[in-house]
């Protein structure tokens, strides 16, 4: 899967590269703001995205997420620490991941997507929200 | 951190008769012109359209079924901050506690003060001095629960990114680490750096650091008191929280790695940092001299990709330069990016 990154966090936004990019997954980014982010937009296809809601150009994860809505019709996760900031913009998202976590939740959460899209039944990750369903 | 709320007072004057009122109306007016407190608006008013913010002046005559019931509605919303004052002018027959029949049990929740007529005009001006006073504490403290609850969620959104920081590098160590003392050595060395910025950024919300700064603190542990093992040249240029956390990061990855492979590995090694901003960029130079010779490694480390990523994050990109002499790593990041 091609996943764009958008954490300004360099700690985090590094460890979920490597675990992205060491199960197989390509990663565009990491960004560190929603500005950045929209630039690697322009140029590549993405098919998921992982957005901090509080970023470095201010809490414009939300506004990204629904850009991309529209803009590349793939789905979108969360990754925040402020729920009730992820809350506000549920309806661009197909769900949340509550900071902190394991860099390892996030391949659990991407691969427990494709499960869900091909129609298995699967658990989410603990500290995953669903806000839509993928199928 | 926004500054605290401008705060607005709305004095409510009830009196049905109009001579009453007209003498309530300038004496407040006068009391208001001359009132001190220049974060505040006053409003003087005669409807009963009250709020938390608002102040009732009533003579006897004015305390109808209609405004009890009124003021009974208000209070029972009043957050835990707030208790309505009510500056009350009655006759002097009227004794206290009939008034407190009058009004109902609710009285207690009001910051209730009464006055006798005949009253005299500075009588009546300080004690509506009085209770617009109350009602500014009651402000101040509501604005300062504000503040409060905004430090809170502050301070909890910094933990929670500090955690997440520390169990991702806690994954990153584990998986370099060829055993646990390997691992022991590699996650607390990265611990004690994120310690020593969080110790230089925890003074203020908002003041910048410079990147002169960000490199003493990273590399207090790698000096020795006699000679100046690493130097920086520049550096003045000054960062917003996350970039500087960042960039401190980065010089931490560069002097662990120094100091097991490179210049710092050897007694007279060094190491030379050049910070240089255009317009553009700022370009961090950092040079290793006089250490073993180098050799280009097989496998990108994880330090240099974490160095990759955070300046691809930030608009630049680095460049790794793997001299025979010492290592050459040049680091470049926008300032629109960490200015954005």
């Amino acid at each position: 899967m091609i996943v764009l990154v958008v954490e300004d966090n360099a700690i985090l936004a590094m460890a979920i590269l490597d675990e992205l990019e060491s199960a197989g997954h390509t990663v565009i980014g990491p960004a560190w703001s929603a500005s950045e982010a929209r630039t690697l937009l322009l140029a590549n296809d993405i098919e998921m995205a992982l957005i901090d809601i509080d970023l470095q150009d201010g809490r414009t994860g939300g506004d990204l997420a629904k850009e991309i809505k529209y803009s590349h019709a793939c789905p979108v996760i969360f990754t925040t620490g402020q729920q009730h900031m992820a809350e506000a913009w549920r309806d661009y998202a197909f769900g949340c991941l509550e900071k902190p976590f394991d860099p390892k939740i996030v391949t659990t959460t991407i691969n427990a997507f494709e499960q869900n899209a091909e129609g298995h039944k699967i658990d989410w990750p603990y500290q995953f929200i669903q806000y839509a369903n993928n199928r | 951190m926004t500054d605290h709320p401008h705060k607005k007072i709305q004095l409510h004057l009830c009196a049905p008769y109009r001579e009453d009122l007209t003498i309530l109306h300038s004496a407040s007016s006068e009391l208001i012109a001359t009132g001190s407190n220049s974060d505040t608006e006053y409003e003087v008013r005669t409807d009963q359209d009250f709020g938390h913010h608002s102040v009732l002046v009533c003579t006897q005559e004015g305390l109808s079924k209609d405004l009890i019931s009124k003021l009974e509605a208000t209070v029972a919303t009043q957050p835990s901050w707030s208790q309505m004052p009510v500056l009350l002018i009655l006759d002097q027959l009227l004794e206290e506690r009939d008034i407190l029949e009058v009004i109902g049990s609710f009285a207690a929740e009001l910051q209730l003060t009464v006055l006798h007529r005949p009253v005299r005009p500075l009588e009546f001006k300080t004690a509506l001095a009085a209770v617009m006073d109350a009602r500014f504490r009651q402000l101040q403290i509501k604005s300062f629960i504000a503040q409060q609850e905004e430090l809170n969620n502050e301070l909890n959104h910094r933990i929670k990114n500090t955690l997440a920081s520390v169990i991702a590098l806690f994954n990153v160590s584990l998986r370099q680490s060829s055993d646990l003392s390997d691992f022991q050595q590699r996650f607390s060395d990265r611990l004690t750096a994120l310690n020593a910025i969080q110790d230089l950024l925890r003074d203020s919300d908002n003041a910048t650091r410079s990147i002169k700064d960000m490199a003493s603190a990273v590399f207090a542990p790698y000096l020795t008191s006699s000679s100046e093992r690493i130097s920086i040249d520049g550096g003045s240029e000054t960062l917003s929280r996350q970039p500087a956390q960042s960039v401190a990061l980065m010089f931490n990855e560069l002097a662990t790695n120094a100091s097991k492979y490179g210049a710092l590995s050897v007694p007279n090694g060094k190491v030379a940092i050049t910070v240089k901003s255009d317009t553009e960029f700022t370009k961090i130079y950092w040079r290793e001299i006089d250490g073993p010779l180098v050799t280009p490694p097989t496998k990108k480390s994880y330090g240099t990709r974490f160095i990759e990523a955070t300046c691809r994050g930030l608009r630049g990109e680095a460049k790794f330069d793997y001299a025979e002499t010492g290592l050459i790593c040049e680091m470049s990041l926008s300032l629109a990016a960490i200015d954005a």
